[in-house]
């Protein structure tokens, strides 16, 4: 996570965008503009605390359902004109143009306060990153050879990666790794249908 | 130390039940059913015609958790072995994992999370392993040893060509399984799913383990040993 909070506003609207930055000022963050929602997809997740989204882009049905597959956790809605469908499964939460100042700061406040504990919890501290590469091919349905071959190391590596992921987490079948790798979301269930 | 129960040829079978009531489903197996009246461990073998050593040697390993040295299966008492084998081989597949796959559709019905397919496929992938174990017990070596056996009192060949190197080659690791559904259980599956279930499903995972421990240990330590030695007996005999 960045030292200095992030906010990224997504709208088509200066009037909007330059309002909202200068309420959001208490915050002390990096707030930037996105106005074209092609760059929408170049944001990284993992380094913005928050962004907020125009209603308006919602009209657009690739986005919407392309927003609705991200799974991103950290997007509120600014609602200009009334969405086209139910937001509540895209968004943490949502503003009106009828909020005031200081609303809008106390909810993105305890919304930043429960993320970086939720974050924290969602990370995976066990594994180490090679062991959830490996861990990952493994319930894709790989071979010790193919993911040895996929990673560019030894077969011998990819036995003692087994063996510490099954020492830590006292699972040893491939299937029961595949149901830890889909509670520790390290993988979706979708992927688990294959 | 945890308390032991002194096991020997007087010892009442009401007793040995009170100190360990879990007892009671291997009694089944063996076909020795409740009430015991003032029955002792010699009384219920020659009721049974099995071996007083034999009862007590099963005893101190499910109870007490020693394993005898000194007893030496004798070859009659393989009918009561395998007699042993088979009902536990029934009770889990007509009893048991029937038991707990419905637990896990019930625990899905009530809450509809996700989870519990992951879970119940798991267990499903589980069973049909297991189960195919036991059809291989049952269908292939089991009739084997029993021929084997027989012949030797009566001269007659054997059919099959089977030996008990292949069955030991056979007996792979059904424990491991069971024992990641234990750790998700107890580790992973989140607070969410409900507490009564997790609790049930564990319970009987834990019986389910024991009693596979103890079917294992039977199969390796025992049966194995005793039908390698009826084959050399049956070479020489030849």
């Amino acid at each position: 996570m960045p030292n200095k909070l992030t906010i990224k506003i997504c709208t088509y609207s200066d009037i909007i965008f330059y309002g909202l930055k200068d309420i959001l000022e208490k915050l002390d963050a990096k707030i930037e503009y996105i106005k074209d929602i092609n760059f929408f997809w170049n944001i990284c997740p993992q380094t913005t605390n928050l962004i907020i989204i125009d209603s308006i882009f919602l009209f657009d049905k690739s986005f919407a359902d392309k927003l609705k597959k991200s799974s991103y956790k950290n997007l509120f809605c600014l609602i200009t004109s009334y969405p086209p469908m139910e937001i509540q499964s895209y968004f943490v939460d949502s503003f009106l143009l009828t909020d005031d100042s200081n609303s809008i700061i106390s909810k993105i406040q305890n919304f930043l306060t429960s993320y970086t504990k939720e974050d924290s919890s969602e990370t995976n501290n066990l594994l180490s990153e090679r062991e959830i590469e490996v861990l990952k091919l493994l319930v894709s349905g790989l071979q010790n050879k193919e993911i040895a071959d996929k990673l560019n190391i030894s077969i011998n590596t990819v036995l003692t990666h087994r063996k510490n992921i099954t020492q830590k987490t006292g699972i040893k079948s491939v299937s029961g790794l595949t149901i830890y790798a889909v509670l520790k979301k390290i993988i979706t269930l979708k992927d688990t249908k294959n | 130390m945890k308390n032991q129960l002194k096991i020997e040829k007087g010892t009442k079978l009401a007793d040995i039940i009170n100190f360990y009531p879990f007892i009671i489903t291997q009694l089944e197996h063996l076909n020795i059913s409740l009430p015991v009246e003032e029955k002792n461990i010699s009384d219920v073998a020659n009721e049974h015609k099995i071996s007083s050593d034999f009862l007590i040697f099963l005893f101190e390993y499910i109870i007490n958790n020693q394993i005898i040295d000194t007893y030496v299966p004798k070859s009659d008492e393989i009918d009561i072995i395998l007699l042993y084998l088979k009902n536990n081989h029934n009770f889990y597949t007509k009893y048991m994992f029937p038991h707990i796959e419905k637990l896990i559709s019930r625990a899905f019905e009530s809450s509809q999370q996700e989870e519990f397919l992951l879970i119940k496929k798991f267990f499903v992938e589980y069973n049909k392993e297991v189960l195919e174990h036991f059809d291989y017990e049952n269908s292939i070596v089991f009739p084997y040893i029993s021929e084997l056996y027989r012949s030797l009192d009566s001269n007659i060949q054997i059919k099959s060509n089977y030996s008990v190197e292949e069955y030991k080659n056979h007996h792979d690791d059904i424990e491991e399984k069971l024992n990641d559904l234990k750790n998700l259980l107890i580790k992973y599956l989140p607070s969410s799913i409900e507490p009564e279930f997790r609790k049930k499903l564990l319970f009987n995972l834990y019986q389910l383990e024991k009693d596979l421990d103890i079917h294992s240990y039977l199969e390796d330590k025992i049966l194995i040993p005793l039908v390698e030695n009826l084959e050399e007996k049956y070479k020489y005999a030849k």
